[in-house]
């Protein structure tokens, strides 16, 4: 009903404005009036307008006023007698009962803030997937930027090879050459060109032929590897030294034809095996040089395996510094069983090759080899067969030996090692001659002095030299090894042996001559003489040490007396305690806090020159100072405890509680706990003073990229099966800023 | 007899190469090495001393711009390039490792108003008081002509601000209103008023690329979604803000250089007020741009002063001044976090270390550990009152030691005056209220 209200208002709404067509409206008004009288109930109070004027009332554009308006049910009357009345109003009843009218709509201002309400909260929604990031990044302890990392893998050769494109015109060159090529390896298929094509040049049984000879040398290696590896495994010992002097006289043998055949490549060979000597001889490697043979040696002790390859190690260096190509029988000839096993003497080295070689100076020598080497001679001779005998392994004999003579305090302490007894003998034989000297010198010189204990006043200048004596105790008991003082080893006590030396020593400096006739009754002189009683010496020694100490030590109770007199005598000038008392004195007063007289001369009075104020005013103005509490060191008569609080330090104090900080301690604990390397290692060092960013240097920072972050996110977070791509991002590395969009492209699809 | 030896694992002194350095054992036990917090406090003042000894910020200058330099905007690929805008028109873009102009583009009738760089960096745009947009190659192809935009844009209205997106090829003007653009079409491809007559500056989101945010001559901050058809809201300030600058890494958080000598940190999603106010310029705040790194942000003012920020302090770190500076109407903070560059009223292109002590160039690894020590050693001791003085003293021209000190003034006797209001009248009527809360007029949804 309504509807078709609106449409009849608006139809008259349009005659009422209208003012093109007067005699229209006119006619058209008339009608309306004449059906609204039909039903005769009511009157129409239109007004009626017959002119257009420029100035129209307001009032007669309204066109909301009700009563224009026609109802429905007015329109209905008129067809009340008709005959489809019935049905038409009921389908109007429907229709007005089905409409529902849609709501004016809002002004447009109210509704742009409603979407920009509505969009701003869809943001701000949107925005809060970053607040866990943002705070992250915040709370961090170091941020290194920029945040995603350059793919810096190492490109494998295929990757490099796929991407690879020729740009200079070489490389340009070298690829057409290459695509040319009929050897070009190609991966399809498993022969090249060239090589297809040589298959087809060749015939049937010729290919058979190649095929059968190389099939059978490939079985020959297979052979040869095999047999190499099963007699690598084996662990005989006998089996290998069996091998190894196999091989030796394998090699032996090629030398010798070697030298028939080929003098030159001989030459060649035997320098290369010279120059091998010769390296030997100058390295440790053999000898306890190298780490192993280290220890080795320290595991010997316990290791039967450790003493063997120590053994074996020795043996090795001994066969290679050992001379091959000077002939046999000259070196015989020269000292019987010379040998150069690991002896270090110089004269020794060179020795049995200046018997051979051009060096003048061992030609001249060996001749003149004169007395007191003959005992040297006789060592190494010992020491050849001990040699010989070690071949053999034969060592604990030799020991056995050793010990049952007894000569050498040092065979205590015996090694198995036969090289370094060697060297002991040499070295002592060595000794000996020395000690001979000194004491043919020394005897000479005294000729016949008693050497006495008495003298050590003059001694001691020397005895003072500490490392020197030590060193001559040394020799000392090496010469002991001689057989002339075998029955002195046995009785004697050490500290006579001291003794000895030092009597010698003393002796040493005066007299420089020798005279050799005398030597053997000289010796036995000073034997006579060095025989004294060691506690003898002792108790001299202390003696003499007392005439030198001044008188002071008679009397203990004399010694205070004189002590105190000193002090005395010292500070006798300065009264101390008096002056300590008088400074404390004027500490206290000026720590008093002092009145304040506050009088003004000559204020309500008379001045002038020499009136002083009165009593009552002075007592009158003065402020008397607070009564202060007791000093500290009231009681304490030698102490000044200072009251004055010291400020110096007060400028460098905080006085507030700083801003992050609840309480005291909690900022004291973080003052007092040091950062600096020399309080912490370097592990927490590093970790303390680790900056907050990080940036590179000449890398330009990219604002965060939310893509990136989210996807890391999402990849840390889920579990099951990942693309590569995926798990590559997932560390952190290894995608650039495009790479990234594209996979989050591709992901997204596959989700759909 | 068997003689027992001291002996030492040679692992343990000997250097694997010469060039290692020597190990050193170390005994940590507290009694050898005593005083600790008193000769670490000596090290930190020591430190904090030679910090101001070696501040030496200022690098150098490029000059060649007839008139004062408006805009800047940095290469996204490019640490050493930069295109410069001035008021006479006059486009240049410098390389900054040689200090020296590579070109000179005479683009615009009166003010270069905005330039943006494509994120490719192929191109860029600029656009000026002549109404026009151009879009300029970033390699010229015939550096001997005269060189010519490769598009040009006329519009109906002054262009005053340019910003490119981060990844599209879509641009954003502002002026009357916000126009947004596709690179391929001649009219905007949408355009966002509300009630403004002049939007002064515009930036686009670095992470949430869609977002922009601009701020508009009725003292307004706007941000707008660049999908819908509709602003998102509006911020009123007490003053007009000339610059805003969006938080490279948090992407909610932007920052808006205001007339009222201060800068205002905001959280978009709360508007109210904002999270932080940051104040020591004593005049009108130009410009401002985040590092690149989202923790600190450089401000130019009409004070003649640069200063440096943290994000979550209200105190400047750092300012930088020179004796001919003019007024700053352009800062740029490097994308390798370690320069900045000030464009200024008197045509010259300043560049300064961001971190004025820094030693430039590759640091030796012992070198990095010892400023790192000394770095966390004046972290440590910055309460204490000798180290704070030390750290903190700056020397200011005397326009702005003075300025500084009369605002101080101003602060104080308003400080007095509200509170003998409070104590003159009934209590609860003049309430407390934050700092922060003042600044914010409305905000308009």
């Amino acid at each position: 009903m309504d509807e078709t209200e609106d449409i009849f208002t608006s139809g008259g709404y349009e005659n009422d404005s209208g003012d093109e067509d007067v005699g229209d409206d006119f006619t058209h008004n008339k009608l309306i009036d004449s059906i609204i009288s039909l039903d005769g109930k009511r009157k129409s109070n239109r007004k009626a307008r017959s002119e257009t004027t420029k100035n129209i009332g307001e009032a007669s554009l309204s066109t909301s006023s009700d009563a224009d308006k026609i109802r429905l049910h007015q329109l209905m009357g008129a067809l009340q007698n008709t005959t489809g009345h019935g049905m038409l109003k009921k389908q109007l009843m429907e229709l007005k009962r089905r409409n529902k009218t849609l709501d004016t709509p809002l002004s447009k201002p109210e509704q742009g803030r409603i979407e920009r309400r509505v969009v701003y909260e869809k943001t701000s929604k949107d925005l809060t997937l970053w607040d866990p990031i943002v705070k992250e990044n915040r709370n961090a302890p170091q941020l290194s930027f920029p945040l995603e990392r350059p793919n810096l893998n190492l490109q494998t050769t295929d990757q490099v090879v796929r991407s690879f494109k020729p740009r200079t015109p070489l490389e340009v060159e070298v690829a057409a050459m290459l695509r040319n090529n009929p050897h070009k390896v190609d991966k399809r298929t498993q022969l090249t060109r060239a090589e297809m094509e040589s298959m087809k040049a060749m015939s049937l049984e010729e290919a058979r032929e190649r095929r059968a000879e190389l099939q059978k040398y490939r079985a020959l290696l297979s052979y040869q590897e095999s047999k190499a590896k099963r007699q690598k495994k084996i662990k005989s010992k006998k089996f290998h030294r069996i091998l190894r002097k196999e091989k030796a006289k394998q090699l032996k043998k090629e030398m010798t034809d070697l030298e028939k055949k080929d003098p030159e490549a001989y030459a060649e060979a035997v320098k290369l095996a010279e120059k091998r000597r010769v390296e030997e001889r100058m390295s440790l490697k053999h000898r306890g040089g190298s780490k192993f043979m280290k220890n080795q040696l320290i595991h010997a002790k316990y290791d039967k395996d450790a003493r063997n390859s120590v053994q074996e190690m020795l043996q090795h260096s001994r066969e290679l510094t050992k001379k091959d190509h000077v002939s046999e029988s000259e070196s015989e000839n020269e000292a019987e069983g010379q040998n150069e096993a690991g002896v270090t003497m110089a004269t020794d080295d060179t020795a049995p090759s200046g018997g051979g070689s051009h060096n003048p100076w061992l030609a001249h020598s060996a001749p003149s080899q004169h007395k007191p080497y003959a005992k040297l001679e006789e060592i190494r001779n010992e020491a050849s067969s001990d040699d010989d005998e070690d071949s053999s392994d034969e060592n604990d004999e030799q020991n056995q030996e050793n010990n049952g003579t007894g000569e050498d305090n040092m065979n205590d302490q015996a090694s198995d090692n036969e090289d370094e007894e060697t060297d002991d003998e040499i070295e002592k034989a060595f000794d000996i001659l020395e000690n001979k000297k000194k004491i043919s010198k020394q005897k000479t010189n005294k000729k016949g002095k008693d050497v006495k204990i008495e003298n050590s006043e003059e001694e001691s200048p020397e005895e003072s030299e500490g490392e020197d004596e030590e060193m001559i105790t040394q020799t000392m008991k090496r010469k002991r090894t001689l057989a002339d003082f075998n029955e002195d080893s046995n009785d004697e006590e050490v500290p006579e042996k001291v003794l000895k030396v030092r009597s010698r020593k003393k002796a040493k400096p005066r007299h420089k001559k020798k005279k050799k006739e005398k030597q053997n009754r000289e010796n036995q002189n000073q034997e006579a003489e060095v025989r004294v009683d060691p506690k003898n010496s002792m108790t001299l020694e202390t003696k003499i040490n007392q005439s030198a100490i001044p008188k002071i030590l008679d009397g203990e109770d004399q010694d205070e007396d004189d002590q105190r007199m000193t002090i005395s005598e010292a500070f006798a000038d300065d009264d101390v305690i008096d002056d300590f008392t008088a400074e404390k004195q004027e500490a206290e007063e000026r720590d008093k806090p002092k009145d304040i007289n506050l009088t003004l001369p000559g204020w309500g009075d008379w001045g002038g020159a020499g009136i002083q104020p009165s009593k009552k005013k002075t007592k009158r103005f003065l402020i008397k100072a607070p009564p202060l509490p007791p000093r500290k060191d009231k009681h304490l008569e030698n102490v000044i405890i200072s009251e004055a609080k010291d400020n110096s330090i007060a400028k460098h104090q905080v006085s507030k509680l700083p801003f992050p900080y609840t309480n005291v301690l909690q900022f004291e604990s973080d003052v007092k706990a040091p950062i600096g390397k020399l309080w912490n290692p370097e592990g927490a060092f590093k970790e303390i003073t680790k900056p907050k960013i990080v940036t590179k240097i000449g890398t330009i920072i990219d604002p965060i990229d939310k893509e990136v972050t989210f996807k890391k996110n999402k990849i840390n977070s889920k579990t099951g099966p990942k693309q590569d791509n995926d798990t590559k991002s997932k560390k952190g590395h290894g995608k650039t800023f495009g790479g990234g969009k594209g996979q989050k492209r591709g992901n997204q699809k596959n989700k759909k | 007899m068997k003689v027992k030896l001291l002996c030492r694992n040679p692992d343990e002194y000997i250097r694997e190469t010469k060039k290692d350095i020597h190990k050193v054992p170390r005994n940590y036990d507290p009694a050898l090495h005593p005083f600790e917090a008193a000769r670490e406090y000596t090290k930190a003042l020591n430190a904090s001393k030679l910090d101001r000894v070696f501040a030496k910020p200022f690098l150098g200058s490029l000059n060649g711009h007839r008139d004062g330099i408006h805009c800047m905007s940095s290469h996204p690929s490019s640490l050493s390039t930069i295109l410069s805008g001035a008021c006479d028109g006059e486009i240049r873009q410098w390389d900054l490792a040689k200090r020296t102009c590579t070109r000179t583009i005479n683009a615009h009738e009166g003010f270069v108003r905005g330039l943006t760089v494509t994120p490719s960096a192929e191109s860029f745009y600029s656009c000026g008081d002549d109404k026009i947009i151009k879009q300029w190659r970033m390699t010229p192809e015939n550096p001997s002509e005269k060189e010519e935009p490769t598009h040009t844009i006329i519009g109906k209205t002054i262009y005053e601000g340019i910003s490119h997106h981060w990844r599209d090829n879509v641009f954003a003007t502002c002026g009357q209103q916000v126009d947004i653009w596709n690179v391929d079409r001649a009219e905007p491809v949408r355009t966002f008023t509300w009630g403004v007559d002049s939007i002064s500056h515009i930036k686009y989101n670095h992470i949430e690329t869609h977002l922009l945010a601009a701020t508009a001559s009725d003292r307004s901050i706007m941000l707008y979604d660049m999908r819908g058809s509709n602003p998102l809201r509006k911020v009123i300030l007490k003053l007009r803000s000339n610059a805003i600058a969006w938080n490279p890494m948090e992407a909610f958080i932007f920052t808006v250089a205001n007339e009222d000598y201060n800068l205002y940190t905001f959280d978009m999603r709360n508007l109210k007020e904002p999270l932080n106010l940051h104040m020591d310029h004593v005049s009108a705040v130009l410009d401002v741009d985040y590092s690149p790194t989202g923790k600190e942000f450089v401000s130019g003012s009409y004070d003649k002063s640069i200063r440096i920020f943290p994000i979550e302090k209200g105190r400047s770190r750092e300012v930088y001044h020179a004796k001919r500076m003019q007024r700053v109407s352009c800062v740029k903070w490097s994308r390798d976090n370690k320069y900045i560059l000030s464009g200024s009223d008197e045509t010259n292109i300043r560049i300064w270390k961001a971190n004025a002590s820094e030693k430039l160039g590759v640091l030796k690894p012992r070198e990095r550990a010892a400023f790192n020590e000394v770095t966390k050693l004046k972290e440590k001791f910055v309460h204490h009152p000798k180290v704070r003085r030390i750290i903190k003293h700056r020397h200011v021209p005397g326009m702005i030691y003075s300025a500084k000190k009369e605002h101080a003034i101003i602060k104080e006797s308003r400080k007095r005056k509200e509170h003998n209001r409070r104590v003159h009248s009934k209590p609860g009527a003049v309430p407390f209220v934050a700092e922060k809360k003042k600044h914010v007029v409305a905000e308009l949804e």
